[in-house]
């Protein structure tokens, strides 16, 4: 269903419950996903996704519409900023590992064909089995197209650092999308 | 891994997974619904309420003013200490404006205030056989040079010759009864100063008017504030009439409901908000009871209407503005110092003269619609009332006039708050000045 991205973020700006509730239904469960991604713990992404969508709600002044998708691009950036917070904040275990080394095997390469055959749920889910540190620089670099500079800088890790979880990130991933591909293919 | 193949599955991966939809449970929901009311009130309604705050305001202010010439009184040298100079020398330099009338109100004020402590069985022993309260109202219609010679000199008169008391009882009594143990004139003069609105024949007045606004937030159905043509269900929404409804949005909700034949029912909320209505009042008395009354009058109405389906959700919005004369006829049954009540009955007729139409899709096919329409036809209305007005001074009073209209249906197919509901209560509040 298309939504009109300008005319629910203006009535949302007046903060009209009828838009609001508009905006929840449309985006609620992408924002969830986001959630899940990062967090990997669904009670807590949907405690996220609700303090998200408060924020979102009470923060529309600060929104200029710049076009399609723009609207959804920064109720993502909001459940991000939320979830990264989360896990700095439950940085149990030093989460985000410094690694110096890269690791010494080279994983398979993984065909894009083979990862469209992945159903999204089980893709989905090897996201969130991948360690948390891994995990956090994979998303941040793959879903929100950030440089390792600037992963580094947020998650306070050096860009070497950075580099090697993404690396070790994707080698877990390619390993598991192989695997699955093996396991049921006819 | 080569460069290639990374990027060849970090894209990949996030194709597969960028509008990824996680199921999300209602209670999420449920909780932001129940943080993000009360619903902070939108501007136009806070318009509303600053009108009511308003009005509100106007009346403190009267009733202030009224408060502080009684108590001004008290402070004064007063009747009840026996002086006889205050009441012959406020009558002295009495004019007819509203400085004088307060000081002159004063001395009274407070006497009736005094009085008001005395035992009711002491007034009424006091009783004199009195010339009819209309006898004395015509000799007050005499022109005023005549009234104003007299007064002085037999003001003066009588109150040298009563005591502080007696003075109280008579000015109580030629209010009450119009008996007076003072000479005709006398009594017609105070008669004068203290049933101001009788004689006065001019008044005008502002007035604010605030009704009750209607809501329904469980209709079945898609439904359309504006409908193309047709019979009016009073107390209902129309289904929107596709053969004569505009052109651009007629087909988008064809679709709709074509898409959502077999699926839930769509559902429709709307609100017909509380009018803002207010005006400006002149009105001229026959005579101490009854008074004819005229102005003109402003209203916006407003109403909001949601029918969402799951082919979509479109909202309407609509706003008219009305200018309107009414005519009323007052019939005046007590008219005292403080205290007025009046019953008034009449009609209205109105005109919108300005208005705005909105269908806005906020998801699924649709175009938005947006004109400025005005509704051609009038709105006749009747309009009943009982009015209670207290007097600050002689010339100014603040009223509250509880009542009821009833609106005829305009035959324009907009749907209003007038038309679902067309028989409401509604409470005029207001300010008066008396000439």
């Amino acid at each position: 269903m298309p939504i009109n991205e300008q005319e629910l973020s203006e009535r949302c700006r007046r903060q009209d419950n009828g838009a609001r509730k508009v905006l929840y239904e449309s985006y609620a469960g992408q924002m969830l996903a986001i959630c899940m991604r990062y967090v990997a713990n669904r009670e807590v992404a949907e405690d996220l996704l609700h303090d998200g969508f408060l924020k979102i709600f009470t923060s529309f002044d600060k929104f200029t519409y710049r076009g399609a998708g723009s609207l959804k691009a920064w109720m993502s950036r909001i459940m991000v900023n939320l979830s990264i917070e989360y896990l700095r904040k439950n940085d149990a275990a030093g989460q985000f590992v410094e690694l110096d080394e890269l690791p010494d095997t080279i994983p398979d390469a993984a065909t894009e064909e083979e990862v469209g055959h992945v159903p999204q749920e089980v893709l989905m889910k090897f996201i969130e089995e991948l360690p948390a540190g891994y995990r956090t620089v994979f998303n941040l670099y793959t879903f929100e197209d950030k440089p390792h500079k600037e992963i580094a800088a947020m998650l306070g890790i050096n860009e070497k650092s950075s580099a090697s979880q993404l690396f070790r990130a994707k080698a877990v991933l390619a390993k598991r999308i192989k695997d699955y591909m093996r396991n049921t293919d006819r | 891994m080569s460069k290639r193949d990374d990027d060849i599955l970090l894209e990949g991966i996030r194709k597969r997974l960028e509008n990824y939809s996680e199921p999300v449970p209602d209670r999420v929901w449920h909780s932001l619904e129940k943080e993000l009311s009360p619903r902070r009130v939108p501007f136009r309604r806070s318009l509303r309420r600053w009108a009511a705050v308003a009005a509100a305001f106007a009346g403190v202010i009267a009733l202030g003013w009224w408060l502080s010439a009684t108590f001004t009184g008290r402070v004064s040298p007063s009747l009840m200490a026996g002086a006889d100079a205050p009441p012959v020398q406020s009558a002295a330099v009495h004019e007819r404006s509203p400085l004088a009338a307060e000081a002159q109100d004063a001395p009274q004020g407070e006497a009736l205030l005094a009085e008001a402590g005395t035992a009711p069985a002491a007034r009424l022993s006091r009783k004199h056989s009195s010339a009819p309260v209309a006898a004395a109202a015509k000799a007050v219609a005499a022109p005023l040079p005549q009234e104003e010679a007299a007064l002085p000199e037999e003001e003066a008169g009588n109150t040298r010759q009563e005591e502080p008391g007696d003075t109280v009882e008579s000015v109580s009594l030629v209010q009450k009864r119009g008996g007076t143990r003072g000479g005709k004139a006398w009594r017609a003069a105070a008669m004068a100063e203290h049933r101001p609105k009788g004689q006065k024949k001019w008044s005008m007045g502002v007035s604010y008017l605030n009704t009750a606004s209607v809501r329904n937030d469980g209709l079945s159905g898609f439904h359309t504030l504006k409908e193309g043509q047709g019979n009016i269900q009073v107390g209902k929404l129309p289904l929107p009439n596709f053969s004569t409804a505009l052109p651009t949005e007629d087909k988008p909700m064809q679709d709709a409901l074509l898409n959502n034949v077999g699926q839930a029912p769509p559902e429709t909320r709307y609100e017909h908000k509380m009018p803002v209505s207010t005006g400006i009042s002149f009105r001229y008395a026959f005579n101490e009871h009854f008074a004819i009354e005229t102005g003109l009058t402003y209203t916006m109405l407003s109403s909001e209407l949601e029918s969402s389906s799951s082919a979509g959700v479109y909202v309407e919005e609509y706003k008219l503005h009305y200018i309107g004369i009414p005519v009323k006829g007052n019939w005046i049954f007590l008219d005292t110092k403080f205290l007025s009540l009046y019953l008034s009955a009449g009609f209205a007729l109105e005109k919108s003269v300005a208005g705005k139409y909105e269908r806005v899709y906020l998801s699924g096919d649709g175009d938005n619609a947006a004109w400025n329409e005005t509704v051609k036809p009038m709105q006749w209305s009747l309009l009943g009332s009982v009015g209670v007005q207290f007097n600050a001074t002689e010339r100014f009073g603040i009223y509250v006039e509880p009542g009821v209209a009833h609106y005829f249906d305009d035959g324009s197919g907009v749907q209003t708050i007038r038309t679902e509901k067309p028989t409401n209560f509604n409470l005029q509040l207001g300010l008066r000045w008396s000439y």
